[in-house]
């Protein structure tokens, strides 16, 4: 079944001499459980993919479906509520609010939501990433991979139907970043989430079930 | 080695100040606002001062720096010329009015040039000054009523005049009139020179007294700073001395307006204490706001100073990037400050002016205001800059990557329990506590500003103020209410008593007093007196002195004090603190205020004068006014005192309001005896005023025909009413000056809220794209923005609710310092500031809220910093 579909999806910068076609008939399939990576080179087009498959930014023209739903199809505050229902986001420089702590952290999209966390579900995520130790530390006092850490635990949190990870190791050392794609995985086959990555690095790519590459807007292998 | 680096300093700390626009805008307001309140401040004291100054002037009578008396005509035209005289002036005195017309008052005869008049305050308002060769004269507006003629130019008149014992008689035209100056000393008439001579010829003047005919330089010297050693040297250089009694002695006259010099010299402790208080309260206010502004900007900028460090630039560098930045948007603030604070202060001079009885002259354009404001404004600006610039110039390069505002905060907090938007707000706030606690201090100072002037001018009690007031209606001499009434200027029984029987007039009551120069005295003791002289200001050595050469055999020190006499229900109208002032009416008995030296019971010993005159014991001539003592006899002059003395007890213990007595103190108790025994004692006493109370029905109508009453004469009365609405004028001032300063304050707090919620939310601009990339929804993410404001207002109400409840002891300070405040505390400005500050504190996140969202997310999580 797929969590996720896209069909034609366009996406235009600037006009006249200066368009740039940032997606060209962009459409993809994405598996209930698979984890995907999209590569490409800067500029290629992967971030406004990324942005679009988690309703960040509308496109041109095309439809995205996330659990059969055509997110675009939603108001601007009903897309925010959908996302954080279904969608959860790591990023590369892992946007944790400053003055919450680890905990507070993690289970902050669910509370938005209105909702009471399911302890049992988030303290096997924290044991998973092994941050237990941390859950009162407030982020500055985080090593990057930790941080990065919390971010996937955040993103894990709200049980979405998919995650979308934009270069979550784009700020670490290669040990770390083996570490931080190794839960990465790990996670997502425990809990059987579905994963979309996005990243420069073939090596990391690799860690990925299919491999989805992207140039000046137009997916050419792996869909 | 010296490395000229200072322009690369500059520009590099310019470039950094222009990227944030808002930023600049902000620092300069605030700094503005700051010199503003500064500005304002000395405005108003130097207008004040200005005001006490003029007021002297007039007292004395002129403005010029100073006088040669007596001169020859020789002598004014050899010392005219000196080189140390800036500007001369000419005056030459005729002799006096007389006759029928100035038996109350008389005014001076006399030549006047342009600059002595003009320094005189004697130029013409219409026409002008008496030509040479004619009978011109010009009057003030007091010789012309004494006259009893219309001002008109060319109206013809007769004056009769005693020129040197001489009674003449002559004709003069009108050729111009001022009005005449209650403060003036003399009134005066003005002619020509040519005049002047002719009358001297005309009658064969023998120039017999001192003063006639002689030649007065009033001069302007180079500085009005040590006045009399300039004269001194003036007088040296061309042969004379300074004095009285020798061939070649010149007398000078120093214009005392100028001895008092400036107000500074002249303050109490307490005044320099408030004046203190409120520069200390301006520069806290400044303090809070622009240091905030320089932490928040430093904090941001953290990165850029970092990688300054990293190529080579100093801390010193770094350090004099910052304040240069503060100098520039300093250069910028201060001047507006300076402007729009003068305006501010000139519009609020005349409220604080009216109040003060000072000449009410235009608002001050002394150089010191602005020099003092932008010194002040500059030292506030450097004290706030100091701590961010040591901040920025401390910085390590390797941290400067990783800083952020927490690092300063908890760097851990326990809890499983995760935040609501509340929790968020809060956990935000308290994070970086600094920030918040500026912004709160900030905020509750303009809501305690604002509360402080309610409650007082609220305490102001009308009622306390008014029972003050002994009687519906008090006439007396104008000079008494000016604080200067002496026998002089009594007020005549014969011609006013009739107001004691005018239709409605229920009950009334005159009080006797004594002229200064006939307080009887009493004996203090020796501790007392030391502790009068105290207060005076004097000198230990020269109390010493003063005892022991003035103490009887047992100890006690004799000293005059005021004594007033009382009729009828005035001693039902006093307050009574102990004793029966009913046995006043029996003679021996005597009442005192509350005091510290005498106590019921006492027995006192009262020494009255019947007689002071000054004898020559060469010649035996008797003088009564020391005055009329020719200069040569001083030496010779003894005192012929005769006096007889009276015993009381003290039969009660009274409070004397100043309204009640002379309404100026001498700085001992004052005493009350009855009208029969102060008339049976002295010969001097005079009635001082005399007070009645009217029907309700008659008030008004009493109040119209005392107003006209006293237009014709030199009277001036008081009633209920118009001391009611003097209380009312002074409530009025306090709450203006109270509200322009809480305005003033609040926008300085609602500024520096409106900056932290802005930069705020400016630098966490991605860590609110990925909330709302993770699903928070606008309304969430704008009540969490708005959450934050209400915390910061709830947190100064808080402390302005604190701050309040202090001052709840303070009251009985208060009303001690005005003794018309009755303090009730109330918390009802409190509850109508905070919805105002409430309303802020939702729409300024409301709005930063609108800016933060004019970005798409995907553009705010690109955003690198």
């Amino acid at each position: 079944m797929a969590i996720l579909e896209t069909y034609n999806l366009k996406k235009i910068y600037g006009s006249g001499e200066n368009e740039v076609h940032a997606l060209d008939d962009v459409s993809l399939n994405v598996e209930q459980g698979e984890f995907v990576s999209v590569v490409g080179t800067s500029g290629s087009g992967k971030s406004t993919l990324l942005h679009m498959l988690g309703g960040l930014d509308r496109p041109d023209d095309g439809d995205v479906f996330v659990d059969g739903k055509d997110i675009f199809s939603l108001g601007d505050e009903e897309l925010t509520i959908f996302r954080r229902r279904k969608i959860g986001f790591v990023f590369q420089n892992y946007n944790l609010v400053p003055s919450l702590n680890v905990y507070e952290n993690i289970v902050l999209p669910i509370q938005l939501d209105g909702r009471e966390p399911d302890r049992k579900y988030i303290d096997s995520i924290i044991e998973t990433l092994g941050l237990i130790e941390k859950l009162g530390n407030l982020p500055n006092n985080l090593s990057g991979g930790q941080q990065q850490r919390v971010a996937i635990a955040r993103a894990l949190a709200a049980k979405p139907a998919i995650i979308l990870a934009d270069e979550p190791t784009g700020n670490l050392d290669s040990k770390t970043s083996q570490d931080v794609m190794g839960l990465l995985k790990v996670t997502s086959e425990r809990f059987s989430q579905t994963i979309v990555m996005i990243t420069h690095n073939e090596e990391i790519a690799q860690m990925a079930d299919r491999i989805i590459r992207i140039e000046d807007g137009k997916i050419v292998s792996g869909k | 080695m010296k490395i000229n680096n200072r322009k690369c300093v500059s520009r590099v700390s310019i470039k950094n100040l222009f990227t944030s626009k808002t930023r600049c805008i902000v620092s300069v307001i605030a700094i503005a606002l700051t010199t503003i309140l500064f500005t304002s401040l000395f405005t108003i004291l130097m207008t004040i001062e200005k005001g006490f100054e003029e007021s002297n002037f007039r007292q004395v009578g002129t403005y010029s720096h100073a006088e040669f008396k007596r001169l020859t005509k020789e002598q004014y035209d050899e010392l005219r010329v000196d080189e140390d005289i800036l500007e001369y002036g000419l005056r030459r005195v005729a002799g006096i009015t007389a006759g029928e017309h100035f038996v109350k008052d008389y005014a001076e005869v006399s030549y006047m040039d342009k600059n002595t008049a003009k320094w005189g305050y004697c130029t013409p308002e219409i026409g002008t000054l008496p030509k040479e060769n004619t009978n011109e004269a010009t009057v003030d507006t007091k010789v012309l009523s004494c006259l009893g003629i219309e001002p008109e130019i060319g109206k013809k008149f007769t004056l009769t005049m005693d020129i040197d014992g001489i009674i003449v008689t002559e004709d003069f035209v009108l050729s111009g009139w001022w009005e005449y100056d209650e403060a003036a000393p003399a009134s005066h008439v003005l002619i020509p020179e040519s005049k002047l001579e002719e009358l001297f010829t005309k009658y064969d003047v023998q120039f017999s007294n001192e003063f006639t005919g002689k030649y007065g330089l009033n001069v302007m010297l180079k500085s009005d700073h040590n006045i009399e050693e300039q004269l001194v040297e003036i007088l040296e250089r061309h042969g004379f001395v300074d004095g009285e009694n020798s061939e070649n002695a010149i007398s000078v006259g120093v214009n005392w307006g100028y001895m008092g010099e400036n107000l500074a010299e002249g303050l109490d402790f307490g005044s320099v204490a408030t004046i203190a208080v409120i520069v200390l309260f301006i520069v806290f206010t400044g303090y809070l706001i622009i240091y905030n502004i320089f932490r928040i900007s430093v904090a941001n900028d953290i990165r850029h100073y970092g990688m300054l460090k990293t190529i080579g630039t100093t801390q010193t560098q770094i350090k004099s990037m910052v304040q240069t930045q503060a100098l520039i948007l300093s250069a910028i603030g201060i001047p507006i400050g300076l402007v729009v604070g003068w305006i501010t202060g000139s519009v609020f001079c005349p409220v604080v002016m009216s109040e003060l009885n000072v000449y009410n002259s235009s608002a001050s354009v002394s150089p010191w205001i602005f020099v003092f404001s932008a010194v002040f404004a500059w030292i506030t600006v450097m004290i706030s800059c100091f701590r961010p610039a040591r901040t920025a110039g401390k910085v390590s390069p390797v941290e400067a990557l990783r800083y952020t505002e927490q690092a300063s905060g908890f760097s851990n907090r326990s809890g499983k329990k995760g935040v609501s938007l509340f929790g968020m707000a809060a956990a935000r706030l308290t994070g970086s506590k600094g920030k918040t606690v500026l912004v709160v201090a900030s905020l509750a100072l303009s809501i305690v500003t604002f509360t402080l002037t309610f409650i007082l001018a609220n305490s102001f009690d009308m009622e306390k103020y008014i029972s003050d007031v002994q009687a519906d209606f008090l006439v007396a001499d104008s000079k008494y209410f000016a604080y200067r009434w002496d026998d002089e200027n009594a007020i005549s029984l014969e011609e006013n008593e009739f107001l004691r029987y005018m239709d409605g007039v229920t009950d009334s009551f005159v009080t006797y007093a004594m002229p200064n120069e006939y307080y009887p005295r009493t004996y203090f003791s020796e501790e007392a007196v030391r502790e009068i002289f105290a207060g005076y200001g004097d000198e230990e050595e020269y109390i010493d002195e003063y005892i022991s050469y003035n103490s009887e055999a047992d100890g006690t020190i004799a000293q005059s004090v005021q004594l007033l006499g009382l009729e009828g229900t005035a001693f039902s109208k006093v307050k009574v603190y102990e004793g029966d002032i009913a046995k006043l009416e029996e003679s021996g008995y005597i009442a005192v205020e509350k005091n510290d030296y005498f106590k019921l019971g006492d027995k006192l010993t009262f020494i009255y004068c019947d007689k002071w005159e000054y004898i020559n014991t060469q010649t035996g001539t008797v003088y009564t006014e020391f005055e009329s003592i020719p200069l040569n006899e001083y030496d010779f002059i003894e005192i012929n005192e005769e006096t007889h003395e009276a015993e009381y007890e003290i039969a009660a213990v009274v409070d004397v309001p100043y309204t009640f007595g002379y309404r100026f103190s001498i700085g001992r108790p004052v005493f009350i005896t009855s009208n029969e025994d102060l008339s049976a004692q002295s010969k001097y006493c005079k009635p001082l005023y005399i007070a009645f109370d009217t029907t309700d029905e008659a008030e008004a109508e009493m109040e119209k025909f005392l107003a006209d009453y006293t237009e014709t004469n030199t009277l001036r009365y008081t009633s209920r009413a118009t001391e009611a609405a003097s209380f009312e004028s002074f409530k009025r001032m306090f709450v203006i000056l109270g509200a322009a300063l809480s305005i003033i304050v609040g926008l300085i707090g609602v500024l520096n809220f409106i900056n932290t919620m802005i930069t705020s939310i400016n630098s966490r601009q991605r860590e609110i794209a990925a909330l709302q990339a993770m699903g928070m929804t606008g309304r969430q993410l704008c009540t969490m923005l708005v959450w934050e404001g209400i915390i910061y207002i709830g947190g100064s109400a808080i402390v302005a609710l604190i701050l309040n409840l202090i001052t709840i002891p303070l009251g009985n300070l208060i009303e001690e310092i005005f003794w018309f405040c009755d303090y009730s505390f109330t918390l009802l400005p409190l509850a109508l500031a905070i919805p105002v500050f409430a309303v802020i504190g939702i729409v300024i996140p409301a709005i930063t809220y609108r800016i933060l969202t004019k970005k798409s997310i995907v553009e705010r999580l690109r955003e690198n910093d």
